[in-house]
């Protein structure tokens, strides 16, 4: 697989193991990019020339791909520049019409920080509350205690796939039926589960789903939301200007239909295709055999660290995790990291933008290192080795 | 009693013999080597540093005093680079040194998220300066 990519052709040395950070890209989404900026570099939705023409078909040609793979209809997808961003638009535009002040809006634990500040923003205008579900003493998500909190009486929920910091997966789909059968409406945020798994939007059964390109093998800047239409149709825009309008006068102005009135300005027309590029990528890629071979990969990852005397893990990650988080007795967490990083090993380390879950942990920082695509046997080999030494090195 | 520039130097040349890995172990080494007598409170520590430092730098008869380390042993290398070379130099020779082409023409390179750590350093020893 690495062969498809230029990032390990220009760094033959290089373990990534960043991609619930950022993925590389493949040929094909770079080659797409640059055929735009070469070929035809037309703006969309305003050009009356061919070249615009050109861009306007690549551009929505890109969302019906995108359509198609999640299972939902073009104009189900609305593209915004990454998750938070997304995030953003829902809170302020859908669930900021519907809240009244006390009204709670039920999150978890384990959020990053992009479904967690949008919220407070939220509330802060609004007087919503939030309610959290709570982390269990191992660092995993409390069920039990969400769908208490559901029960309890919501206006809204919102809770991610896949936990970034501790790779755990959440029982979506349990979720989402709870939530639909007592009418709550629901966001699902996809930036971790997107790059391991296809996501069938419509049987999931979720009101919103949001994810990042760039996390997904495409570039970044782009980013999308997905929405049931008639719940997007009754959203008004967020951001105002250029291409989301019907007619404007002076005295007031009507919005396009969705998507394109949550898509104001010129938008990234260059990413949009690439993430295009990226989808048909994942469709070929994205396999059972592919799911077993991240599964066995990520063993590799944990028995490697397993071996590490010393070492914590937040939460509970097991094989079918595609990250691990990790702290190891007697040495700091950015030690760890430039010391890999010297070793030519990529990792995350740092508070991994989920401050309140580190501090439940009770760690102010750590180790994150995180599988894709191309992880190979190689990677998971020049891991081990590099952490042994690095912690013999650093005690 | 040496200038600033001298002690720089003579760091430097140490490290001349050393190539880019092992500069890196050379670091972790400074950074295990520091003794570490004061004690520091949470006045003390440097703002945007991911790992923590602590670094306290005042005036002795006209001349600059340091005392700082680090919960992390990279930093703490840092650190101590810092105290060897600002530890006992002039307020204006300390206000002239620019530690960060220091660091660049002797090869030891850091990542950004040090590196704004490092400015924190660079800023309260100036300010004192």
């Amino acid at each position: 697989m690495k062969q498809d990519f230029p990032l390990f052709t220009h760094n033959p040395d290089l373990v990534y193991l960043d991609y619930a950070n950022t993925a590389p890209k493949p040929q094909t989404v770079i080659q797409a990019v640059c055929d735009y900026y070469t070929h035809y570099s037309g703006n969309v939705h305003r050009a009356n020339h061919d070249i615009g023409s050109r861009a306007d078909h690549a551009y929505e040609t890109a969302r019906h791909r995108i359509a198609t793979y999640f299972g939902v209809q073009q104009n189900e997808v609305v593209f915004q520049k990454n998750t938070t961003e997304a995030l953003n638009l829902v809170a302020q535009s859908f669930v900021g019409k519907l809240i009244e002040p006390g009204d709670k809006i039920l999150l978890t634990g384990l959020e990053h920080h992009a479904n967690l500040v949008s919220w407070q923003l939220l509330a802060a205008r609004t007087g919503a509350e939030l309610v959290f579900s709570q982390v269990d003493e191992d660092g995993c998500f409390d069920e039990q205690h969400w769908l208490k909190l559901l029960i309890s009486g919501v206006r809204f929920a919102a809770f991610t796939a896949v936990s970034n910091v501790t790779g755990e997966r959440f029982p979506i789909e349990q979720m989402l039926a709870a939530a639909r059968g007592l009418g709550v409406p629901t966001l699902i945020d996809g930036a971790q589960l997107t790059p391991h798994e296809r996501v069938d939007f419509d049987k999931l059964g979720a009101d919103f789903l949001v994810f990042s390109g760039h996390k997904i093998y495409g570039p970044t800047g782009i980013g999308v939301l997905i929405g049931r239409y008639e719940l997007l149709d009754q959203m008004t825009p967020w951001i105002g200007g250029g291409d989301m309008i019907d007619t404007v006068h002076l005295s007031g102005s009507t919005f396009q239909e969705p998507p394109l009135r949550f898509e104001a300005g010129t938008p990234p027309i260059a990413s949009v295709i690439g993430l295009g590029a990226a989808i048909d990528y994942l469709e070929q890629h994205l396999t059972p055999e592919q799911h077993e071979l991240e599964s066995t990969m990520m063993q590799g990852v944990l028995d490697a660290l397993n071996s590490i005397e010393g070492i914590h893990f937040l939460g509970d990650p097991d094989r079918d995790a595609r990250l691990a988080s990790f702290v190891i007795e007697g040495v700091h967490s950015a030690d760890l990291g430039a010391y890999l990083n010297e070793k030519n090993v990529a990792v995350r380390v740092g508070k991994m933008c989920a401050h309140p879950l580190l501090e439940r942990c009770g760690v102010d920082s750590a180790v994150r290192a995180s599988i894709g695509l191309c992880t190979d046997q190689s990677d998971i080999d020049q891991l081990a080795t590099a952490i042994t030494k690095a912690v013999q090195r650093l005690r | 009693m040496s200038t600033i520039h001298e002690r720089a130097n003579s760091i430097a040349e140490e490290l001349s013999f050393l190539d880019r890995d092992e500069r890196f172990e050379w670091i972790i080494d400074t950074g295990k080597a520091l003794a570490v007598e004061d004690s520091f409170t949470d006045e003390d520590l440097v703002k945007g540093c991911q790992s923590k430092v602590w670094l306290k730098v005042w005036q002795e008869a006209d001349m600059l005093r340091l005392s700082g380390t680090s919960d992390a042993l990279l930093v703490k290398g840092i650190v101590s680079l810092l105290l060897e070379i600002y530890n006992g130099s002039t307020t204006s020779d300390a206000r002239a040194f620019d530690f960060i082409k220091w660091l660049n023409d002797n090869q030891i390179s850091l990542s950004m998220q040090r590196m704004q750590g490092l400015e924190g350093m660079l800023r309260r020893i100036q300010s004192k300066a």
